[in-house]
């Protein structure tokens, strides 16, 4: 389905790609509170939690990506794949094998440090996210979240603080070049034990109605 | 049994709230008791009455069951004579109560008694027929028919009044629903006045002792209004809006631990939360606030659209209501009552041959206007069976998809209880454990054990703890251009749209496959240009603010608090070959926005893409043992068959194009 080109809307935001030219973060503790990278670059940071449903599976592929250069990091860091299907197919692929040797906390796919209501960071401590929101006392009591991309996250637990622009676009070198690899995404149509497991389903009888 | 409650009851009453509801053992054990002479029969009598919960919850069944054998003679108490029993019946809203009510209507010296309760009853359903055609030849079920054809349920409630005096509790700045129904403490929620002792215990600048200032201010005597400059935003809890009417709303006779009315006021309301608040029959208005003071009297005019300070008599404030419709809400003790009554009665007329009644106030007809629609409103005018919808009309979208998670799960099952639901009539419910899989408390693991049954049992979709988040399993699930709505504010269709909503809406639409609708306004963000190295999608998600905020239509701080997106459509374009995974990074966002509701504008290929493997990732489902099985499947051919007609579409365009250019 498309929209008429005569529709009507109340307010109208144009956004040219080609005056973004470095990465936005919503700052402590408001997702409206954006602000370029510059801005904020060299803040330390102790957390870093890369997860939510916000993230698929490339992002822990460019996460990986940028890690396994490193020996470790320097913020904690928490990886939460958002389903079971992402987490089997990063393990299968080493992913895993590469956030388990850099010393980062994997948790069971879900929601996690999202909403806070079970594991949290740090009481007071400074955070970058790639979740939902950063409401006050979400991901923990006090603490400072600033949201951004899994890139940017990855890259500032390495490091343990926020990059410098100039830092980050060093850093997204190992990403850019493989990106298709990257950024590839779960069919399952292609996935031969999904497919055969389909296949061998005992489909019931259905009376079917449009539902739309 | 008495012996145990009792204490439980002081336990509770230590903690100022009241016990638990009688679960089905309780409920039966406290029948029994009632079968005999006892002598505390009086609290007895008030546990039957006013401490089972109603609808489809099996202590309710218990309960139905035991009256309707004493209207029967099956079993008899010394204490309920049957015309009680059935008064008692007419108290317990619907679901096991509606047949032994019907059998009374055939019974001359209950019958009118019977009639009495059905006819200010609302969870009628299938029963409906059943009533319609005994009312051809009995009196009483003629009654029935009649009061609602009438609407008594809705006239003998009052109309509000001209002036009603009301006492400030003012939080300045944002309220978001964490501060009103903490995230760590929602293993607490269906528990309503327990999960109310949390509002607020994150200590806040300007806010000392909450809870006991509210006591403090109900001893003016005047109901509270809860009054915040931005109110409600974050996450789509219910329990956010039961906190706040569990310390500021009414009772409801004969159901415990629920509270309906109460009022709230803020500069800016939150739609997700202003929808919970209407729902429960709260009274909410977005209007300036800045005169009003903690503990002030004020003096609410709902028909002229004014606040009064109630010594000087000064206007502090005015309003105009979001839709006079509010005021048949209020009235009515909630918008889904509203609905429910309102679609009885016109049912009603509707087959007896009558005109509509205008008892009601109802929304406005659509404009004229010649104009097109925009994406939004195109999808959801197509689930109304109509062209689009315009901005402002009421509706009643179908129901393609509709997601329930874990930490709203509980108080979504106890909605659907209350709305007698025994089987869903949207297309796809699905329940997720996402967000109390990893580190369950023992409250959680109950609910994994017992919500994957009641889902599935009603022909819902149930994934299991661990798989993972609610969203990136139900995207999967999703038809193109399709309406849904979800208990999590992050609910945001890919493709299709969803308008997330409160645990008690979502029940509504999972029960009856609609859910009511004021279709916002929508704002277009059109992305232009080429994406620069280095930059990533949420950079753009991020870049929507940014960009509003440097248009001058959005602000970050709180006080005046502008939003652009506030209540609106989200509508995105300029990126129309990203993968569905990706136009999720943007439209999940949309609920940090605040906005209502957010559309994609995507081209068919990475669409069908996406459906392709989805079928896949159904019968695989099926095959690993998920159920419920027929949903699922018939779910997968539903795609199926969406993607036959785009191929259809494709050949005609091919043939058309080849027979121009012949």
């Amino acid at each position: 389905m498309q929209p008429d080109e005569n529709a009507e809307y109340a307010e109208i935001i144009e956004i040219d790609l080609n005056e973004i030219t470095e990465p936005l973060l919503a700052c402590p503790n408001d997702p409206d509170d954006i602000k370029p990278l510059s801005e904020v670059a060299n803040t330390e940071i102790q957390e870093v939690f890369i997860g939510s449903c916000m993230t698929n599976i490339g992002h822990f592929r460019a996460a990986g990506t940028l890690l396994q250069k490193y020996n470790g990091t320097k913020a904690r860091l928490w990886v939460v794949p958002p389903t079971k299907m992402d987490e089997k197919q990063l393990m299968e692929e080493g992913i895993y094998n590469i956030f388990g040797v850099s010393g980062a906390r994997t948790e069971l796919p879900g929601c996690s440090l999202c909403m806070g209501n079970q594991a949290r960071v740090l009481a007071n401590s400074t955070v970058v996210s790639t979740s939902t929101r950063n409401f006050p006392n979400r991901l923990g009591d006090g603490a400072n979240v600033f949201l951004a991309s899994a890139e940017l996250s990855a890259i500032a637990s390495v490091i343990g603080r926020l990059p410098t622009v100039e830092e980050y676009h060093k850093y997204m070198e190992d990403i850019n070049p493989l990106s298709d690899e990257i950024y590839r995404y779960l069919n399952f149509n292609e996935i031969d034990t999904y497919v055969e497991s389909a296949n061998s389903a005992n489909i019931p009888a259905i009376n079917i109605v449009n539902p739309i | 049994m008495l012996n145990e409650y009792k204490a439980h009851a002081d336990e509770r009453k230590a903690q100022n709230i009241p016990p638990l509801p009688l679960d089905a053992d309780q409920t039966s054990q406290l029948v029994d008791l009632l079968k005999s002479e006892h002598e505390e029969s009086e609290l007895l009598l008030h546990l039957l009455k006013e401490r089972v919960p109603a609808g489809v919850d099996q202590s309710a069944y218990v309960k139905a069951a035991f009256l309707a054998d004493i209207t029967t003679d099956k079993t008899s108490s010394p204490y309920i004579t049957k015309t009680d029993a059935v008064k008692i019946l007419g108290t317990m809203l619907g679901g096991y109560n509606i047949h032994p009510l019907i059998e009374c209507l055939k019974i001359d010296e209950l019958g009118d008694v019977a009639a009495e309760a059905l006819g200010k009853t609302l969870l009628i359903f299938d029963a409906f027929n059943e009533i319609f055609e005994l009312a051809k030849t009995n009196e009483h079920a003629k009654k029935v028919v009649n009061d609602w054809a009438e609407g008594k349920w809705f006239t003998e409630k009052s109309e509000l009044p001209e002036q009603i005096k009301l006492t400030v509790y003012k939080v300045p700045g944002e309220i978001n629903t964490d501060d009103l129904s903490p995230a760590t403490d929602a293993w607490s929620r269906p528990d309503i006045p327990l999960h109310a002792l949390a509002m607020f215990k994150m200590p806040r600048e300007g806010l000392e002792r909450p809870l006991e200032i509210i006591e403090e201010l109900k001893e003016k005597g005047n109901p509270l209004v809860f009054v915040g400059d931005v109110v409600g935003t974050g996450s789509s809890r219910k329990s956010a809006t039961n906190s706040v009417l569990w310390h500021m709303g009414d009772e409801i006779p004969s159901i415990p631990n629920k509270k309906e009315g109460g009022f709230c006021f803020g500069g800016k309301i939150a739609p997700i939360f202003f929808n919970t608040l209407e729902d429960s029959g709260a009274f909410p208005i977005e209007l300036d606030v800045s005169k009003m003071e903690m503990g002030q009297e004020i003096i609410l005019e709902p028909f002229n659209g004014k606040v009064l300070d109630a010594n000087s008599n000064e206007v502090i404030s005015t309003f105009e209501l979001k839709t006079p419709v509010l005021l048949d809400e209020v009235r009515a003790n909630g918008r889904i009552p509203l609905i429910i009554g309102r679609q009885l009665t016109d049912k009603t007329r509707d087959a007896l041959d009558l005109e509509p009644t205008d008892i009601f106030r109802r929304p406005d007809a659509e404009d004229a206007s010649d104009k097109g629609y925009t994406l939004a409103q195109k999808m959801v005018g197509k689930a109304c069976g109509v062209v689009g919808i315009r901005p402002g009309t009421y509706c009643e979208p179908r129901m393609t998809t509709v997601g329930s998670q874990d930490t709203t799960g509980p108080m979504t099952r106890d909605e659907l209880k209350e709305l007698a639901c025994l089987g869903f009539s949207a297309d796809l419910v699905m329940q997720s454990f996402c967000h109390t899989a990893a580190y369950p408390k023992p409250v959680d693991i109950e609910t994994q054990h017992s919500l994957p049954d009641f889902i599935m049992n009603r022909g819902g979709v149930s994934l299991r703890p661990g798989d993972g988040i609610i969203h990136s399993w139900l995207n999967r699930m999703l038809l193109p251009d399709g309406v849904g709505t979800g208990g999590d504010s992050h609910t945001r269709f890919p493709i299709g749209i969803s308008f997330p909503a409160g645990s008690g809406l979502v029940a509504f639409a999972a029960t009856l496959g609609v859910m009511p609708l004021d279709m916002p306004e929508s704002v277009l963000v059109r992305f232009k240009g080429e994406m620069q190295p280095g930059i990533t999608l949420r950079d753009l998600v991020n870049a929507i603010p940014y960009a509003a905020i440097q248009k001058g239509l959005l602000t970050v701080a709180k006080e005046g608090k502008k939003n652009v997106f506030s209540g609106r459509c989200l509508e995105i374009e300029g990126l129309p070959d990203m993968k569905v995974e990706q136009a999720f990074e943007l439209s999940d966002a949309s609920a940090e926005r605040s906005a209502s509701g957010c559309t994609v504008r995507l081209n068919k290929e990475p669409i069908i893409e996406y459906l392709k493997s989805n079928i896949v990732m159904l019968r695989w489902m099926i095959a690993s043992g998920y159920g419920d099985a027929k949903t699922l499947e018939r779910r997968a051919q539903a795609m199926e068959e969406w993607m036959k007609i785009q191929n259809y579409c494709n050949r005609m365009k091919m043939l058309n194009m080849q027979k121009s250019l012949r």
